[in-house]
């Protein structure tokens, strides 16, 4: 049987999705959303996928614009801002519905901030849909392997 | 020369006086080890909500102080507090977070304990003479009581009621249990915990500062201020509020008045929340809609139970002191029990815009804590003010001061009840 892959214009968004986030490009980023987005990150990663379950991130569009804000504008915490590193792992299709793709990113995060580092690692679940102007993600769904640990102040993107 | 528990001069009562305290309780390890025995072996300690373990056997692993215990509901009901300490060689009986067992087995050896923690088995027991498996229970608290669901612990026997120690905290404890109409309370079934690389009590402290904040929450407020076209901020230089020390170190911070209108407000911007104007009772499909998504953002007020309890906005907040620079704090949204799923889902959204790890608020206070250890070794002057407002605070007649929302009154109140605990000898 074949096995379904990424279309590689997915793929390369996800690199650079990362990119931006890695440059603190995060209005560049939001770009890549779309206005119906979900961006989240609940506390169990083995959550189901429903919003009936405390999240450390649940984010509409709005919410998420107001996240960016803080992020690159407003929060303490970034002041001095963090400077992240990401490495994915190589995306796996999960489903195909329609014009929506659903894939799977292993990701490990290095933080740096004011001489401190911290690891973070964990998977992306993406569902992008095609759109005239390219891919573009309806969710983003983090899966921190430390979710259920104590977490320092998380306000970087993930 | 400055005044340090290590020093030759060494007391920790001088280390708190009533307007300030002395940067070294937030860093001298002797301190720590002091408070991990005299305030948290001898005073009632909040353990957790009833409904984390609501059936017969139904655990969490949790801590008392910076010892680990499990919370356990034994088959008939009653709770007990257990040191997680095999009686054999001290390795820990339980290690998940939660769970449902009939016993705890140290799997090092197999000792066995029940519910309650009485050693039910030793391996080749034989290889003992005589030994008195009743003498080898857990050590477990002497006395456990819930107050309406909050379940306390205390290690000391010699302690007041319970319902003693919360007395003065009683009238806002009810507000906040009841403050649902129709429904109690039920802890969502996740939790979050934050770690921060300081002392407990910059915790304790802050939960009930409401002088912080317009600054530390500056970026906060922008937000709601932009999202609600409404002004967010509800502290200045007018008096708005009132911050009370209760007593016993208990204290509350009164936002109904000045942050209300605002708090209901906010809820407009939850993803998910309901269109202005939509019929509520129809929408949640209940006939209390309306009072029931009102609810949604608390009672309005914060209110801190000394040790290691706050209830804040609608979660309840767990201090762990892990080491004298090292905290973790569990914030635990509570949900209205048998309400409608849209409520509370609503109820998560509102508590995460602000709370946890990547809300919109609290990172910003973990980010002064931080600043304070930074900061706090410099310099000749030793000490950390909370004088603000001592000359306009009130002595009420219940004996409880009242201040300015601004005000240092509610700090004061708990660093009296750290002196009374920490000057006792057991």
């Amino acid at each position: 049987m074949a096995v379904e892959t990424v279309p590689a214009e997915l793929a390369v968004l996800l690199r650079r999705e990362a990119m931006l986030l890695d440059q603190r490009d995060y209005h560049g980023w939001l770009d890549l959303f779309t206005e119906d987005c979900r961006y989240w990150m609940p506390v169990d990663p083995d959550a189901a996928d429903e919003p009936d379950t405390l999240c450390h991130v649940f984010d509409d569009h709005a919410r998420l614009t107001d996240r960016v804000w803080r992020t690159a504008n407003g929060a303490h915490t970034e002041d001095p801002p963090a400077r992240t590193a990401r490495v994915l792992g190589e995306p796996v299709h999960l489903a195909r519905d329609a014009d929506e793709v659903s894939c799977f990113t292993p990701f490990l995060l290095l933080y740096s901030r004011r001489g401190r580092q911290e690891t973070f690692g964990g998977s992306y679940q993406h569902r992008a849909v095609t759109t005239p102007d390219g891919w573009r993600i309806r969710e983003k769904r983090i899966r921190l392997i430390d979710g259920q640990s104590a977490l320092p102040a998380l306000t970087i993107i993930f | 020369m400055t005044t340090s528990v290590n020093g030759a001069e060494g007391n920790a009562l001088d280390l708190v006086l009533p307007d300030r305290v002395h940067r070294d309780v937030y860093t001298d390890p002797t301190v720590f080890e002091m408070e991990m025995e005299n305030i948290f072996m001898h005073t009632w300690v909040y353990v957790g909500h009833e409904s984390e373990i609501a059936r017969p056997g139904d655990y969490k692993t949790t801590e008392v102080g910076n010892k680990p215990v499990i919370l356990s509901r034994d088959r008939d009901g009653a709770i007990h507090v257990l040191m997680n300490r095999c009686r054999h060689r001290g390795a820990t009986v339980c290690q998940w977070p939660t769970g449902n067992a009939t016993s705890f087995r140290c799997r090092f050896h197999g000792w066995t304990y029940d519910q309650a923690g009485r050693l039910t088995g030793v391996a080749y027991q034989e290889g003992y003479s005589g030994l008195d498996k009743s003498a080898l229970s857990l050590e477990s608290a002497p006395l456990v009581e819930s107050y309406r669901g909050l379940v306390f612990a205390s290690f000391d026997r010699d302690v007041p009621t319970l319902r003693e120690h919360l007395g003065p905290a009683l009238e806002f404890l009810d507000r906040f249990i009841d403050h649902i109409p129709g429904h109690g309370l039920r802890a969502a079934p996740q939790a979050q915990r934050l770690r921060y690389p300081a002392n407990w009590k910059i915790q304790m402290e802050n939960s009930l500062d409401g002088y912080h904040a317009n600054f530390t929450h500056a970026s906060f407020f922008s937000i709601m201020q932009a999202r609600t076209a409404q002004p967010a901020q509800y502290v200045s230089a007018k008096r708005t509020s009132d911050s009370v020390a209760l007593g016993n170190g208990h204290a509350m911070l009164d936002q109904r008045v000045a942050a209300g209108p605002a708090l209901r407000r906010r809820l407009d911007t939850l993803p998910g929340a309901p269109a202005p104007g939509t019929d509520l009772d129809a929408l949640f499909g209940v006939p209390d809609g309306e009072q029931l998504y009102a609810a949604t953002p608390g009672p309005g007020f914060n209110l801190a139970i000394f040790p290691n309890l706050a209830l804040v906005g609608i979660h309840l907040r767990e201090i762990h002191p892990v080491s004298v620079d090292r905290t973790d704090v569990v914030l635990r949204p509570m949900l209205a029990d048998g309400g409608p799923d849209p409520i509370n889902r609503l109820r998560l959204r509102y508590h995460e815009l602000f709370y946890g790890p990547s809300g919109f608020g609290q990172p910003d206070d973990l980010e002064m804590f931080d600043r304070i250890k930074e900061g706090n070794s410099a310099g000749t002057d030793p000490w950390i003010r909370l004088d603000r407002g001592l000359d306009r605070e009130v002595t009420e007649a219940d004996g409880s001061q009242r201040g300015d929302i601004t005000d240092e009154t509610p700090q004061r109140g708990q660093y009296r009840q750290w002196r009374a605990l920490m000057a006792k000898q057991w």
